[in-house]
């Protein structure tokens, strides 16, 4: 099959940056507003008053967070609100230590998925661990995926409506 | 088996390079010339082209496969964009297969491109865009989370150290090194090497991952009157499956690609296939990070839950064991252009089957392959099974 | 409970802020390198598909119409003169803010071209199709290897 691999022409990055190709850069800047829709913007001004909720389908019985108002599974209109706990479980997580464009963190992020106590099980939201340390060692002492975890929220008059209201989740146990 | 019998008759890529000096189009035209020329045929013997790509912004360029279509042969042809993210590479092929089977066309030229590295300041960049823009991007996501948040969750359900898992990324960059297009093979690499490196996102290190690449990959499809005049080694697409899972991944069970079984099971029904692990000679299930690898092995039903480590600890997938696991070098060895990487295992697979890997090839003239890919935000599995 | 609910309050309704921030940073490709290359020496190059009898500009190194290869001895010069094919006056920019002066692009068939190429026409007036046209190049040692070291096409 090597007579099939065409031999294509591989740059180095120095070839970019000392000018010995011809380049052309073109930044996108696109700028947005997205609706926040009538779930989650419920969910949005709920953060701002301090509360989880969630979305019940009558159908197959869910309690669903993020909230939505259709239930993707039995494909009808959910039901009803429901208040749910700003407490919950680490599903998992791990310990981030670069940026997104790939530069050092000095003080790693510890993103987690956590079930939110009051909806169903294994209903999670993406969210960041906090008051655990500051370097990786550390971090990793403690944290463990079954962990309780709580909300911790920004001061009332802060909140704007985000998902940054809460600040992140601390341990509720040593 | 659904349809006409639909056979891959031609392959050709470019070499996996970390930045090509050639556009996308040039790519793309590299890897679909050597496809034809692979099997002796001309562009005016195509009826129909099927392109993928990954998301626009890698490239740069909106309507990226428009852009592309000069290069992919699509001038003056019926031509169509396939994208599911990551499966796309194998979706590609499946789309052929559809063509055909269907009896709409005699002849697809497949072409699948990325050129990830015009995308600055990091193709990684974007990938922030695949997530939620209310609810996670305030949060400063990057694309390693998710990785590492499927993997520690698949560590440890299954109680398996970083060790087991570093062992899939040695035997892919090992296999690389005998493949003419990789970037990152390399013959004597160790467990060590792997655990050594650098920390991205715990459980991920730097060597856990696959590269940034630049490529294109190209097969060519043809109904079963065309493929047996254009060549006496056809080898015959026996199945196809794909399904996707739901997009709040923040409520699946993030241990086990549901969505990887569902695929393959429709995949295995139409190959008439009751015994995978003995039926399936040849795998090479999508390897972006050495853990998924594993992770698809027990989605495609090949190894027990938790126990794909095992297949790969005691040399069984190694490539003369008794099921070879990513001969190519996959992902991790060969290189990493999203929707190319996947249709690269497809044309391994072929060339496999044919016995025209060269130093890769399997030994025992296999008879049956499967590739897998697997992408969107982690929830679409898709898979074809070839046979000779 | 119906699909959608009522909003109560205008503040109900909201919209969250964004961005997509990121930068293409493209090379020229195999072709275009050397296609860049040529406008700095000052020439324009296209190169012709003997089979399909279609020459291309800017230059390419295959022909999409049979996906043969165009190989050294496809290059050729065309131009610099040639024939407005069609033009327009910009007067809205991007932003939609007004174009003062406005800008004028023309579709230019150079002499031994098949395609055509989009470009700045430069010089006050009315223009019309297939007037002659010439090309105007930036003074060499401004040229870079861009498409900007043409500066466009005047009336001859």
């Amino acid at each position: 099959m090597e007579r099939w691999v065409y031999p294509t022409t591989g740059l180095r990055a120095e070839d970019l940056e000392q000018g010995r190709v011809c380049l052309v850069r073109t930044p996108m800047r696109g700028e947005y507003a997205w609706d926040a829709g009538v779930a989650v913007g419920r969910f949005l001004a709920e953060l701002k008053a301090g509360r989880l909720i969630g979305r019940r389908c009558r159908a197959c019985g869910r309690v669903m967070v993020p909230p939505r108002m259709f239930c993707e599974q039995c494909f009808r209109p959910t039901d009803e609100w429901v208040p749910l706990a700003d407490t919950g479980t680490v599903i998992t997580l791990s310990v981030c230590t670069i940026s997104w464009d790939m530069r050092r963190l000095e003080v790693p992020e510890v993103p987690a998925v956590i079930a939110i106590d009051g909806a169903s099980p294994g209903m999670g939201i993406m969210h960041k661990l906090g008051e655990i340390g500051r370097t990786l060692e550390e971090i990793l002492d403690r944290v463990r995926i079954g962990m309780r975890v709580q909300a911790v929220w920004k001061p009332a008059g802060e909140r704007e409506g985000a998902i940054t209201d809460i600040l992140y989740f601390r341990p509720l146990e040593q | 088996m659904a349809g006409r019998r639909v056979a891959i008759v031609g392959a050709g890529m470019t070499k996996f390079v970390r930045r090509a000096l050639e556009t996308g189009q040039e790519l793309a035209w590299e890897a679909a010339s050597k496809a034809l020329e692979s099997c002796e045929m001309t562009l005016d013997q195509i009826d129909a082209v099927v392109l993928g790509s990954a998301p626009d912004a890698f490239d740069g360029v909106h309507m990226k496969v428009e852009y592309l279509s000069p290069g992919a042969g699509a001038w003056g042809k019926p031509t169509i964009r396939g994208y599911v993210g990551g499966g796309t590479g194998v979706f590609a092929a499946i789309q052929g297969w559809y063509h055909i089977a269907s009896g709409m066309f005699d002849t697809v030229l497949v072409v699948c491109e990325e050129k990830m590295s015009s995308c600055h300041p990091h193709p990684q960049a974007a990938f922030n865009y695949i997530f939620d823009h209310t609810l996670e991007r305030p949060l400063g996501p990057n694309l390693l989370w998710i990785f590492a948040l499927e993997m520690n969750a698949y560590m440890t359900k299954y109680g398996l150290t970083k060790r087991d898992i570093a062992m899939v990324a040695v035997k892919n960059k090992r296999n690389a090194a005998d493949h003419p297009a990789a970037l990152l093979g390399d013959p004597n690499i160790t467990v060590e090497d792997i655990l050594q490196s650098e920390v991205l996102a715990w459980p991920v290190q730097r060597l856990d991952v696959s590269p940034v690449t630049d490529g294109a990959v190209a097969i060519v499809m043809a109904a079963e009157h065309v493929a047996r005049r254009v060549t006496n080694k056809p080898v015959w697409v026996e199945g196809v499956g794909w399904s996707l899972d739901t997009q709040y991944w923040t409520n699946r069970d993030l241990s086990y690609p549901t969505y990887v079984e569902e695929a393959a099971r429709k995949a295995y029904a139409m190959a008439g296939i009751k015994e995978p692990r003995k039926e399936i000679h040849i795998v090479e299930p999508y390897d972006p990070f050495d853990y998924k690898e594993l992770h698809h092995l027990e989605g495609l039903l090949l190894a027990d839950r938790g126990k794909a480590a095992e297949l790969i600890a005691l040399g069984i997938a190694n490539r003369d064991g008794d099921m070879p696991v990513t001969p190519s070098g996959g992902l991790l060895g060969v290189g990493n252009p999203i929707a190319a990487a996947g249709l690269m295992k497809v044309a391994e697979i072929f060339w496999q089957l044919r016995g025209e890997a060269g130093k890769r090839q399997v030994p025992g003239q296999p008879r049956r392959g499967l590739a897998q890919a697997w992408g969107d935000l982690m929830q679409v599995g898709t898979v074809i099974i070839l046979g000779i | 409970m119906p699909l959608i609910e009522r909003i109560q309050h205008l503040n109900e309704a909201r919209a969250w802020r964004g961005a997509i921030r990121l930068e293409g940073v493209y090379t020229a490709g195999v072709a275009g390198e050397r296609w860049l290359r040529g406008l700095q020496e000052g020439k324009i190059y296209g190169t012709r598909c003997p089979r399909c009898r279609y020459t291309y500009v800017p230059a390419r190194r295959f022909c999409e119409r049979c996906l043969g290869e165009l190989s050294e001895d496809a290059w050729i010069e065309v131009g610099p003169q040639g024939t407005l094919i069609s033009w327009t006056r910009v007067h809205v920019a991007p932003d939609g803010a007004p174009l003062v002066p406005p800008r004028t692009i023309g579709l230019i068939r150079l002499d031994g071209a098949d395609a055509v190429l989009v470009h700045e026409l430069i010089g006050d007036g009315e223009w019309a199709s297939g007037m002659r046209v010439e090309a105007v190049f930036r003074p060499p040692a401004e040229r870079v290897g861009s498409i900007r070291d043409l500066l466009g096409f005047r009336r001859l």
